[in-house]
């Protein structure tokens, strides 16, 4: 120990950090939530006590005073998508940043945009959720086929391509991609597929 | 060795010191490093009544959830975690604090039922405390008592009952 004062210096200096960390950590420990926080958790409140109506205007209300209150407005979505209201689902998905929704949600939105034959919506939804999902080959086939309305085919034989890979035994899969080579005119690719499936 | 003498009586002189500068700030620190230490001797319900008086003495430290609820595994004369709070009751507290601490370890250890008692108890002895009334209203909701949970909600943002 060459030169003590440093490592008192040091040692008294750690002490104080350990001690200011703690204090930080606790200072805000029974802090009361925000007005907006209380509210959203009543409105959930509301939401597991099945009182639907309320709970919907209690998100609203939300979302009118605090626009930026991303939370609130993906709890209300889900909350559409479970009663069934895919118009304002659908509505309320072009507010909200869809890379803050959960996996669930942005594939359950990725569906009703397809049911509602909104492909652009639905391509990008399945594109998202295939980023943090890439082997989930049943939402894979679905963004295949809807490449397929949006006429991008060279990315839904891409994606066939793939499906086909993980499951090259698929006989319904390869019969699809046998009919996506038609409608491509590629008639000797797609014999060469629909033979494998007899 | 001078060098030396003069560093333990330094070191000496500080965690002098600061155990006094802590008696007289905050006394519940020496509380709570006794019970530290009792615990690390497995003397449970010694440093499990140690705990209790440092948590009414208002002392909030990150471990001390931790290590209150490693002592309460080890106390096998505590059947049930509500006598803390029977405890703290005993000793006629007024320190919300202690009791926000309480109803916190209940909350996080998912004694929902000790959690609301102890919400309650704490709403008796503080109407206005609204941090208690939040915490009550989510752990009667995490029992599926949507309906007190509800009205509770309503007081917290003024709405009609």
């Amino acid at each position: 120990m060459k030169n003590p004062k440093i490592w008192i210096t040091l040692s008294l200096l750690f002490t104080l950090i350990q001690a200011e960390e703690n204090n930080f950590r606790c200072k805000n420990r029974f802090a009361l939530p925000s007005i907006w926080e209380i509210r959203l958790q009543y409105a959930r409140t509301l939401t597991f006590a099945l009182k639907i109506d309320e709970a919907e205007v209690q998100y609203k209300k939300l979302i009118a005073n605090k626009k930026d209150f991303i939370q609130a407005q993906i709890d209300l979505f889900n909350l559409y998508l479970e009663i069934k209201k895919d118009k304002e689902a659908l509505a309320l998905l072009k507010t909200i940043p869809i890379t803050k929704l959960d996996s669930l949600s942005v594939k359950l939105a990725a569906e009703l945009a397809s049911e509602k034959h909104q492909f652009a919506e639905a391509g990008e939804f399945y594109e998202i959720y295939l980023r943090r999902h890439p082997l989930d080959l049943n939402a894979r086939l679905n963004l295949a086929t809807i490449y397929c309305f949006l006429g991008d085919p060279d990315k839904a034989e891409k994606e066939y391509l793939f499906l086909l890979k993980k499951r090259p035994n698929d006989i319904q899969l390869r019969r699809n991609y046998g009919f996506f080579l038609i409608k491509q005119r590629k008639y000797q690719q797609a014999v060469k597929e629909l033979k494998q499936t007899l | 060795m001078v060098r030396v003498c003069f560093l333990v009586f330094f070191y000496l002189f500080v965690a002098l010191f600061t155990t006094l500068s802590y008696r007289i700030i905050k006394p519940g620190w020496i509380t709570y490093t006794k019970a530290s230490s009792l615990l690390e001797n497995k003397m449970y319900d010694e440093a499990l009544a140690c705990y209790i008086e440092a948590i009414d003495q208002g002392i909030d430290s990150l471990y001390l959830s931790k290590y209150l609820t490693k002592t309460l595994d080890h106390c096998f004369d505590f059947n049930h975690p509500t006598k803390l709070l029977e405890i703290l009751i005993s000793r006629h507290s007024r320190n919300s604090k202690s009791f926000k601490f309480l109803g916190n370890f209940f909350a996080e250890h998912h004694d929902y039922k000790s959690a609301a008692k102890t919400y309650n108890y704490l709403l008796t002895l503080f109407p206005e405390d609204r941090y208690a009334r939040f915490e009550l209203a989510q752990v009667l909701s995490r029992q599926g008592k949507y309906e007190e949970a509800i009205e509770e909600y309503k007081l917290l943002l003024d709405e009609k009952l």
